[in-house]
């Protein structure tokens, strides 16, 4: 009976488990610090906010085998250079009325949320909202009345009225444009801007 | 750092990832078969098993382009699913005893 | 003559872990009804345009299933902590208003998500009608209660061992309690980064569902087999430590797969890579060990449904959480699926085979007990019940899966390879008669589902109501012969 050998013996796997657990956890830490400090607004992977001031495109890198944001010359959004504070405080409202509408559960956003309508991590750039000097102020008029400026493709979804004000609005696309600029690895795929054909 | 899946092989990476884990499965099934009922006979179909995850796991590696870096994933499936279940009867019997 | 399900029957944690079980069960079926609503408007988008949009049902729909699935945890939990402790539960009062402040704020939340759904883009929306954050919509003042009532359950389990016998469950229960209710914290701040934003979110939603639930529910495992099948505690509690090694030494760098796509640095795809590449590694794990089990006992137990339930607890998780998350779960191709009918395929496999199934053997394990340890063998009186509750169920489930699996695989290959991943791309997807038809079938299998449902809920009121015949005792198990 009592031969158990060492490795079957329930404290060498109570040690285990909490060697293990504490390792994985440490090192999550870790990592966790270094993610914090490429992922800050302002830095390679993730541009300050003012980037809402620039020209954004997406274009295929053929050493990375995916596409890249790339971020050009002066391109005001609304009309007007904002300074990295005033960008900060639209983009911020952006993304608080994102979540006050609860966006994410019909869109994507980077890819998480629900799937019953197009992601949103490049939404600024898609061809569907024309060329530059158009889109925000045809994104404006959705956003304010997406029913009556619904865009099905056939399918009968339509965005439902949410309320948005004008101000709201103008920090959603603020937001959309800050985030098309981020370093997402290559995702969405082969996507393809209005600028970049 | 990652090349995607091409597009002619898509569906075939789906049906081979699939295959990968339903031979770990069937490897798993047959080797500890033939422990409990000590059947010589199943550890060759268990045998047989590891090649067919064998086999898999290298398509796999071929359709979702695991070279270079990522072919230490290869050999991390091979032996890890290779090792776990012999692994785990062991610490079964030793266990219950 | 006839057994009445009779609370005499129970100790006070028991009685505790009951209304637990009751809330579980109503949640469990808002859970399918607005599942139902969001798949309906998938099929007919006009449906309830206006009065309850997709985000809203969609929202409930996840809510639901994830408050259930706590209930159903605490109330095991509860069920078990006076037998297992061998002493009166420490704050049964303070657990009933834990209950009830619970419940209530439960109820309060899902009638302002129903009622008000949206707000101004203010911090008011956040704090009083919803985060809208997936998952964690519950608005800031509810995550402060659910952190509250969280400290009382850990309170009852912590001291109600401390002062009984602290068990080897006991010790991986409560410091998991501890990450449980530390790791909800990490969702509770607000930023407009949306890059962080998302890797503290994964750090709630993975680490609670692909790490402390896993290993709060091999806890609850860990016991019921012990009841169930008689195994051995020190045996038990042996392989509870080897699964949480191989759960945590998997799964806390496994949310590596979360952080591919949103921002962070190219190290993540290497490291979720791997880890989720290991990941099937536990599953395997376990159907060794079952079949070295079944040759121990032959399966002998004392609650067919509640094992039953279990067996299909196996195979779901090795279906839902392996086959369904290894093939879509490497960088190199999740750059197309994520994101897309995938994930929703996966998820349903996984959630109802890791979680629904094991709340539901426990849901089978307290009834017989609240009927006075009545016989739940071979030969049960109106047996076909459970049996044709758990096929409808499954065969539901997996149904919407396939459906699933069908559009995901559609959509990532039209929207997202050949597409682009473009507005236009993402439509041609959702037109395309793979899809259209695939959510068509995804709904039939939502009616099997909810037709097991009530099925289910039937069979768990009156099971063991016209048996006469007490409850199998067990053996011992004994050691395998040879080997």
């Amino acid at each position: 009976m009592e031969q158990i050998p060492f490795w079957a013996s329930k404290s060498f796997w109570k040690k285990m488990a909490i060697w293990v657990t504490a390792g994985s956890f440490l090192l999550l830490i870790i990592l966790t610090f270094d993610t914090m400090s490429k992922v800050t607004a302002g830095t390679k992977r993730v541009p300050d906010y003012s980037v809402i001031n620039k020209q954004i495109d997406y274009r295929y890198d053929e050493s990375k085998h995916h596409s890249m944001p790339v971020i050009g010359g002066d391109a005001p959004l609304f009309g007007k250079i904002l300074s990295e504070q005033e960008a900060e405080q639209l983009v911020t409202l952006g993304k608080k009325t994102i979540q006050a509408k609860n966006c994410m559960n019909c869109h994507t956003l980077l890819g998480n949320g629900a799937y019953f309508a197009p992601d949103l991590t490049k939404a600024w750039l898609d061809p569907a909202w024309g060329p530059e000097s158009v889109r925000p102020m045809l994104m404006k008029m959705f956003l304010m009345d997406p029913e009556g400026n619904a865009r099905t493709y056939g399918s009968g979804r339509k965005m439902p009225n949410l309320g948005i004000t004008e101000q709201e609005a103008e920090g959603i696309i603020a937001f959309l444009k800050w985030m098309s600029s981020i370093n997402t690895n290559g995702f969405p795929y082969n996507f393809k801007t209005a600028g970049g054909q | 750092m990652v090349e995607p899946v091409a597009l002619e092989h898509f569906f075939l990476f789906f049906f081979a990832a699939a295959l990968v884990i339903f031979a770990a499965l069937g490897y798993a099934l047959t080797y500890s078969f033939a422990r409990l009922y000590q059947k010589r006979s199943l550890l060759y179909w268990a045998g047989l098993a590891y090649g067919v995850l064998t086999v898999s796991v290298f398509w796999l590696a071929y359709l979702a382009n695991l070279h270079g870096f990522w072919s230490i994933l290869v050999g991390m499936l091979l032996v890890g699913y290779g090792l776990a279940p012999v692994l785990i009867w062991h610490l079964c019997v030793a266990t219950h005893d | 003559m006839t057994r009445p399900l009779d609370s005499s029957n129970l100790n006070d944690g028991q009685k505790l872990a009951v209304k637990y079980f009751v809330v579980a069960v109503i949640l469990f079926f808002a859970q399918l009804v607005f599942g139902m609503l969001a798949g309906i408007q998938f099929v007919h988008p006009d449906f309830l345009y206006g009065v309850l949009d997709f985000n809203v049902n969609r929202m409930v729909h996840i809510n639901a299933m994830i408050v259930w699935m706590l209930y159903g945890f605490i109330g095991s939990v509860y069920w078990f902590l006076e037998e297992e402790s061998g002493r009166e539960i420490a704050g049964l009062k303070l657990g009933n208003l834990g209950f009830w402040v619970l419940t209530a704020a439960v109820t309060v939340v899902v009638a302002v998500y129903l009622l008000v759904q949206v707000g101004p883009g203010n911090d008011f929306t956040r704090w009083f009608i919803n985060e809208g954050r997936e998952y964690i919509e519950a608005p800031r003042w509810a995550d402060i209660g659910i952190v509250v009532v969280m400290l009382i359950f850990f309170y009852n389990v912590a001291v109600t061992f401390s002062r009984g016998k602290w068990s080897g469950i006991a010790g991986v229960l409560t410091l998991d309690l501890v990450a449980l209710a530390g790791l909800y914290l990490a969702g509770m701040f607000y930023v407009t980064n949306i890059s962080i934003d998302q890797y503290w979110w994964w750090w709630v939603i993975h680490l609670w569902v692909e790490a402390t639930w896993e290993v709060l529910v091999g806890c609850i495992m860990a016991w019921t087999l012990m009841h169930l099948l008689g195994v051995r505690r020190k045996i038990v509690e042996t392989w509870l430590y080897i699964e949480v090694a191989l759960m945590f030494g998997s799964g806390i760098l496994g949310l590596g797969h979360h952080y591919f796509w949103i921002g962070s640095p190219e190290y993540w795809l290497a490291i979720g890579g791997f880890f989720s590449a290991l990941e099937p590694i536990p599953l395997v794990a376990m159907v060794v060990h079952s079949i070295y089990d079944s040759g121990v006992h032959k399966l002998r137990n004392r609650n067919h449904p509640a094992l039953a339930w279990v067996i299909a607890h196996a195979f779901g998780n090795f279906l839902g959480a392996g086959v369904w998350g290894f093939m879509h779960t490497l960088p190199q191709i999740n750059l197309y699926t994520h994101g897309t009918q995938w994930t929703a395929s996966h998820g349903h496999l996984a959630f109802f085979g890791a979680y629904a199934t094991i709340n539901i053997a426990f849901f089978y394990l307290a009834v017989q007990r609240w009927r006075g340890d009545v016989w739940m063998g071979a030969n049960l009186v109106g047996g076909w019940r459970w049996k044709w509750a758990l096929g409808l169920l499954s065969l539901g489930v997996i149904g919407m899966t396939m459906a699933l699996l069908i559009a995901g695989y559609e959509q990532s290959f039209i929207e997202r390879a050949m597409g682009g991943s473009t507005w236009s791309a993402y439509f041609a997807g959702q037109n395309h008669p793979w899809f259209v038809e695939s959510m068509v079938w995804r709904m039939i299998f939502g009616w099997v589902t909810i037709a097991g449902f009530g099925l289910l809920v039937w069979d768990l009121l009156v099971i063991g109501k016209h048996e006469v015949r007490p409850a199998e005792t067990l053996l011992e198990e004994p050691a395998l012969v040879h080997g």
